[in-house]
């Protein structure tokens, strides 16, 4: 069996039997720049509650028994956590496969990549919005912050860690997206661009302002499948009965204060990591909510086979996780649409 | 090298794994290679913590499997042996 099929298998035993494989650390809700795509309501950490290096230890472990593989780092910023050296370097004695997402200001030097390196971290995925300084800049809302971010780019590859990029696709960026996606091509360096803002987790819209329209989406993915051959839009299977996410199945989110989530999206924590053991708060019949949602629970306004719906997003928008957002509709039909003219061309 | 009952090994630190149902996978990045175990590697693996003897761990498959623990001795050997061979434990 070659690898990817041998992870598969792991991913699917652990939706089938609800084992937490990824889990999603928020270290912090602290952070050093201001995107004005970000969902994070507040940038404080609320000193009463931020948690001690002790009981992140404590929920590493009890992840360990939980059958998690995979630690996600991120934030807010993760390294603005005093503790993320010994929080780095515990996940990855315990044997998990330890990674971050970061905006990379604080990988300001060779030094710091050589010791993320050197306790563990297997990957750090980077956020970048644009070649064009000014867009990237005014994206994060930090002047010379691209500067910056492509700098830790290069002490991090240089270090020897593995780097991939994540770029959101936003009215401010869409016009440069395929310069980075040449870029980062020839860089060898594996390119994520995300087509969905979301709302800020507390519902708030602003970032929501940023959405790419119609036809900026329309003209991206037009453009992405006549460049890359791999980008063709294909309709995925959905099954009345299959899951349409895998919240609260075979991954899970934990925030700065300890809350466990059913996802990074979801925000209604499933118990307290401190207060309560792992097993007790997982397996509680309220998680049921979020673990089995099917297709077949959707009004389906979504064009079939392109389904975009995220049922934390739906919750946090809408206050209904089972109503589809017009956002995530229209992106769907956008996605049938050029699919279709695929065809034709063929 | 072969080894030998009383040798120690230490999982490579570093080397991302997982169990589940009794089955360990390990992620070896540096090589891109993932490993699934079968069950009685798994166990051997698990317990490759840098204290535990080889004869140790002999003796609680033995008791788990209800056999005799030299009747295991070849075959934890030659697994422990293929650790060590891969590079995924150091013997200490
Ligand atoms: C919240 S950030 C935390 C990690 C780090 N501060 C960073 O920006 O990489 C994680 C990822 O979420 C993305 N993101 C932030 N706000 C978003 C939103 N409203 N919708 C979709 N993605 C968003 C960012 O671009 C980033 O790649
Ligand atoms: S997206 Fe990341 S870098 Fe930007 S403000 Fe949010 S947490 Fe900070």
């Amino acid at each position: 069996m070659n690898n990817q099929s041998l992870l598969d298998q792991w991913r699917n035993k652990s939706i089938d039997q609800f084992i937490p494989l990824q889990a999603s650390l928020e270290l912090t809700n602290r952070c050093n720049e201001r995107c004005g795509h970000c969902y994070i309501p507040s940038f404080k950490d609320d000193p009463a509650k931020v948690l001690k290096i002790e009981s992140w230890y404590q929920i590493l472990n009890e992840l360990r028994s939980a059958g998690t593989l995979y630690i996600i780092l991120m934030g807010g910023e993760a390294m603005l956590n005093p503790h993320f050296w010994d929080i780095a370097k515990k996940s990855n004695e315990l044997g998990f496969h330890t990674t971050m997402i970061s905006n990379g200001l604080k990988i300001n030097k060779i030094e710091v990549a050589e010791k993320l390196k050197s306790v563990g971290i297997k990957m750090v995925t980077i956020s970048l919005y644009s070649l064009d300084p000014k867009i990237h800049d005014t994206m994060t809302s930090v002047k010379g912050s691209f500067q910056k971010t492509m700098n830790a780019i290069s002490y991090l590859r240089k270090a020897g860690v593995k780097v991939t990029i994540n770029s959101l696709l936003t009215t401010l960026n869409v016009k440069t997206i395929f310069d980075l996606e040449d870029w980062c091509y020839k860089n060898d360096l594996e390119l994520k661009i995300d087509p969905t803002v979301t709302s800020k987790l507390n519902g708030d819209m602003a970032p929501t302002r940023l959405r790419a329209s119609k036809e900026q989406l329309k003209w991206f993915y037009e453009q992405r499948k006549n460049r890359w051959e791999m980008f063709k839009l294909e309709p995925a299977e959905e099954l009345n009965t299959d899951y349409v996410c895998n919240a609260a199945k075979g991954k899970c989110a934990v925030t700065a204060y300890g809350d466990l989530l059913p996802c990074i999206e979801i925000r209604d924590p499933l118990g307290n990591l401190v207060e309560n053991k792992f097993s007790d708060i997982w397996y509680k019949p309220e998680a049921k909510k979020w673990r089995d949602i099917k297709f077949s629970d959707l009004s389906k306004k979504s064009a079939s086979g392109f389904c975009e719906h995220c049922p934390g997003m739906a919750k946090n928008e809408l206050g209904d996780h089972l109503q589809e957002l017009d956002f995530s509709v229209m992106l769907s039909q956008v996605k049938k649409e050029v699919s279709e003219t695929q065809e034709t061309n063929v | 090298m072969s080894l030998v009952k009383t040798n120690v090994l230490k999982r490579k630190l570093g080397l991302p794994w997982q169990k589940i149902e009794g089955q360990a996978l390990i992620l070896d990045a540096e090589n891109h290679e993932a490993h699934e175990l079968n069950e009685v590697a798994s166990i051997i693996w698990s317990h490759l913590d840098g204290k535990t003897q080889l004869a140790a761990i002999m003796d609680k498959i033995a008791e788990e499997f209800e056999v005799e623990a030299e009747e295991l001795s070849y075959d934890v050997l030659t697994v422990a042996q293929n650790f060590v061979e891969l590079e995924l434990a150091e013997c200490i």
